[in-house]
């Protein structure tokens, strides 16, 4: 639809993301947030959440870190980066060039359906979330 | 129902709308404040059952049941066994989330 109306593509990305995020799907994406990890403690698993699996063929580059992803997402990478972040809000944008974006540590990590999942998802790109860096 | 009753049908287009957006406000009203787990996999209940209501997607129907069958069953006895199917299920849910993304942004 976009296309034939000749919208721009950044306008066409934000108008599909907020339809998504105006309807129910976006509720349930915020209660599964929320029961997830005492499922997984009950569950005795590994300490990898995927947000968003990226390219099938696996994401390779070179490791840079920040502290905030906010910090770095306008950021133009010259070559193919892993991103390691120790904090994300869930509004940011993936940066360009960017391979994976690996959320360290983190308590408080962004839901299924936030605008940097449905970024990361829409743009093949590895998020996921680390529950322990130690 | 008459179906070529074009008012009554719109009456319920609208009763619909309505009941989505309530359902869709008072479940951002919950998420700030905690209200047990149990409690949130009834509201996931609610929220999945609505979503069907709306939506005719398979997948959808399939989550429906595994949730009925599954979650809310083994979850009032989370043992490690019983965590790890409601795991599955959950999610299956999320990816199903993630398709419906893929499938709005291909179409927008």
């Amino acid at each position: 639809m976009g296309n034939q109306f000749g919208v721009d593509a950044y306008a066409k990305d934000l108008f599909s993301e907020e339809v998504l995020r105006g309807t129910l799907f976006f509720s349930a994406s915020m209660i599964l947030k929320k029961i997830d990890p005492h499922i997984r403690k009950c569950a005795h698993l590994g300490n990898w959440l995927i947000i968003s699996s990226g390219r099938s063929h696996g994401s390779r580059g070179y490791v840079e870190r920040s502290k905030n992803l906010a910090d770095v997402m306008h950021k133009e990478y010259d070559r193919r980066t892993i991103l390691l972040v120790d904090k994300i809000s869930g509004e940011e944008e993936v940066p360009h060039n960017v391979q994976a974006i690996i959320v360290l540590n983190s308590s408080d990590y962004p839901d299924v359906l936030a605008h940097v999942s449905v970024r990361a998802r829409n743009l093949k790109v590895l998020l996921t979330v680390l529950f322990d860096d130690g | 129902m008459d179906k070529g009753n074009s008012e009554k049908l719109k009456d319920i287009v609208f009763l619909d709308l309505a009941l989505e957006s309530t359902t869709r406000k008072i479940s951002e009203g919950i998420m700030h404040i905690d209200i047990g787990f149990d409690s949130y996999i009834r509201e996931l209940g609610i929220i999945l059952s609505n979503l069907c209501l709306s939506f005719t997607w398979a997948e959808l129907g399939f989550l429906k049941d595994d949730f009925e069958m599954i979650v809310k069953v083994m979850s009032r006895n989370l043992t490690e066994d019983n965590a790890r199917k409601v795991k599955g299920v959950i999610d299956r849910i999320k990816q199903g989330l993630g398709e419906v993304n893929d499938k709005l942004n291909e179409m927008l």
